[in-house]
């Protein structure tokens, strides 16, 4: 039930994401990013922390810049991050805020390990619905 | 006239090629879709590409229609084929209207060569050209790469940076859109992770449907402006299409974090956030357009690379000389930008926010800007097709002024998903079946060979029939592909 899926889109490619709390919305996410920009027999080797903190004005603007900088590890520096955990996320003085931890892996032999050029998360149809204790929603990505 | 619904919208034939989607609710404009009976059926059961046009239609100082041309399939925000123009002092500029590979455009350069001429090296010369240009996810390091101030020098000053720098003639620079040079590009406005991601990606084409052809003129429709580009029949030409690389998605991304906060700001009622717009004169709006400049800049200078080094490899591959090859500029057309442009508005001059989001800039003869070699016959408007069948070289039209602020399509669309078409390709040999079309391909990889195959795309044939019957654009040429690299 909880999990991603491929959304057919007639250029682009996108995900649907089910999951039980906001932080598993976010690790679905990243995971389901991860199956379409990489081959299925990828490899790497350790490489280094990572924090991510940030402040946005709601939880779709988080996802999505989320997605972007996971998106900058990979196609920029062909750098992976797993696994991620979650420090914090949650709601302050109408800001949303969140901080995650995890490691930065190096990619073996990026040329092969990245099959799809992802150019960006867009923010095309981007709303995260909360029904029944149920989080779901909809990412489209330019490739 | 034939009378259509779409959701809640009535829709009416104007002509044979032309439906309008009436204003209604919150549009701020009726929607325009340049289409076949057939294909719009298509789009009426899609849905996803006229609700896009639908949205259009709802950004503050819109004028006259939201429009889409008859390659229109599902983009992001706007629809991919998707023109809009917005009032310059009143409206709003939108990056969705853009994309996030700025300036992406096509260069189409002439030989003095036949087919005969390069038949019996054709599959060293497509080799040598995959070696020599880089292709593929994170493509790089096509010329040494570029420091921080080099690149800034070439964000402000476009494609007379890297003339001056010996890729390339001068008298490129008069065969480019806008001389390859928007003046109000400013690097201060550049976030250094997209300098980072600049400096080295200059000279590369990237993946998906970036290309470039070895292509043989193949058909004449118009011989007067096919002679007035200086194209024969089975003549060799070269066909670029590609964009601003990672420099121009960071812009883009950049960009695109700042508006969602401006819409909010300036309380913009869009009906999508990737539409995500600021008012042109804000702060936002200028700073988005100075840093589109300098993407767009970016673009125009990497496909004038990507052609000079195409001339190298052609010259030691073929043992010609510069006169020999005789390699010059037809043009070079932009179709993910916005513009200020001068159209008529209730018959009066009016300045607008143009933005082409996969459509062509298609001016009419005796525009200004076009260079003088072409003021007879309108601005060369270039039209790619897949790498199976055939491109299309046509001209800007006064039609097109009046009705689509001369724009017209940029190619032809696609109609199968990328999984769909990776299954249509299962158990296929891709590159077979492109040989024995006569075609050489080089790819990175099956998987690009599979999304990019024929039958992924429409007959371009079909979309440039339907601008040309509607008098948006005229054809001159068909070019067949001989040679193609990819990513």
């Amino acid at each position: 039930m909880y999990g991603f899926h491929e959304i057919i889109h007639t250029a682009d490619i996108g995900l649907e994401i089910t999951a039980d709390t906001i932080e598993n919305l976010f690790i679905f996410a990243l995971n389901g990013y991860y199956k379409l920009a990489l081959s299925d027999n990828y490899s790497f080797c350790a490489g280094d922390d990572f924090v991510y903190s940030a402040e946005e004005s709601d939880y779709e603007n988080m996802l999505i810049t989320f997605l972007s900088e996971v998106n900058y590890l990979l196609m920029v520096k062909s750098q992976i991050v797993k696994p991620l955990k979650f420090i914090k996320i949650g709601k302050k003085n109408k800001k949303y805020f969140y901080e995650v931890k995890g490691e930065t892996k190096n990619l073996n032999n990026p040329a092969k390990d990245i099959e799809t050029e992802i150019k960006a998360v867009t923010y095309h149809q981007i709303k995260i619905i909360e029904e029944s204790g149920i989080f779901s929603t909809k990412v489209f990505f330019d490739i | 006239m034939k009378h259509l619904r779409f959701l809640d919208h009535f829709v009416h034939q104007i002509h044979a090629n032309l439906f309008e989607i009436q204003q209604s609710g919150q549009m701020l404009a009726p929607a325009r879709v340049y289409a076949s009976e057939e294909m719009f059926n298509s789009l009426l059961e899609e849905t996803e590409p006229l609700k896009q046009v639908i949205n259009v239609a709802h950004l503050p100082g819109i004028q006259k229609y939201s429009l889409a041309m008859p390659d229109i399939h599902w983009g992001y925000g706007f629809p991919i084929g998707g023109v809009a123009a917005t009032d310059w002092s009143t409206g709003v500029i939108s990056p969705g209207g853009v994309g996030y590979d700025i300036n992406c455009g096509v260069r189409l350069a002439s030989t003095g060569l036949n087919q005969t001429d390069i038949q019996n090296k054709l599959a060293k010369l497509v080799q040598e050209l995959f070696k020599a240009i880089p292709t593929g996810i994170g493509s790089s390091h096509a010329i040494r790469k570029l420091n921080k101030t080099e690149l800034k020098s070439a964000l402000t000053q476009g494609v007379s940076w890297f003339i001056n720098q010996g890729f390339g003639k001068p008298e490129d620079i008069g065969f480019t859109e806008d001389k390859g040079h928007l003046s109000w590009a400013d690097p201060s406005v550049i976030s250094d992770r997209a300098l980072e991601r600049g400096q080295d990606q200059m000279g590369t084409l990237g993946s998906g449907n970036h290309f470039l052809e070895i292509d043989v003129v193949d058909t004449i429709y118009d011989p007067i402006a096919a002679e007035a580009m200086g194209m024969y029949e089975k003549q060799i030409m070269v066909l670029i299409h590609t964009g601003s690389r990672g420099f121009g998605y960071q812009v883009c991304e950049d960009s695109l974090k700042i508006m969602s906060k401006a819409a909010q700001k300036y309380k913009l009622p869009l009906p999508d956030r990737q539409l995500a717009s600021a008012p042109i004169q804000s702060p936002e709006g200028q700073n988005y357009l100075a840093a589109m400049a300098a993407a767009a800049n970016f673009a125009w200078s990497n496909r004038q690379v990507i052609m000079h080094l195409a001339s190298r490899v052609m010259k030691r591959v073929l043992s010609l000389s510069d006169s020999d090859l005789d390699f010059n500029l037809i043009y070079d057309v932009s179709h993910n930008i916005a513009k200020k442009e001068k159209h008529l508005i209730n018959g009066k001059p009016t300045d607008l926010c143009v933005h082409r989001k996969g459509a062509t800039r298609a001016f009419p003869p005796a525009s200004s800007d076009i260079p003088d070699k072409y003021q007879s016959i309108g601005q060369p408007v270039l039209i790619p097709g897949d790498m199976g069948r055939y491109s299309f070289v046509c001209t800007g039209t006064q039609k097109a002024m009046d009705e689509t602020f001369g724009s017209a399509c940029h190619g032809a669309g696609r109609i199968l998903s990328r999984n769909q078409a990776k299954r249509a390709a299962h158990n296929r040999d891709l590159f077979k079946e492109m040989s024995q079309k006569g075609v050489v391909v080089q790819a990175r990889g099956k998987g690009t060979m599979a999304e990019e195959m024929p039958e992924a795309y429409k007959d371009v044939a079909n979309v440039v029939n339907i601008m040309h019957h509607s008098g948006i654009c005229n054809k001159v040429v068909r070019l067949k592909p001989l040679g193609v690299i990819k990513g």
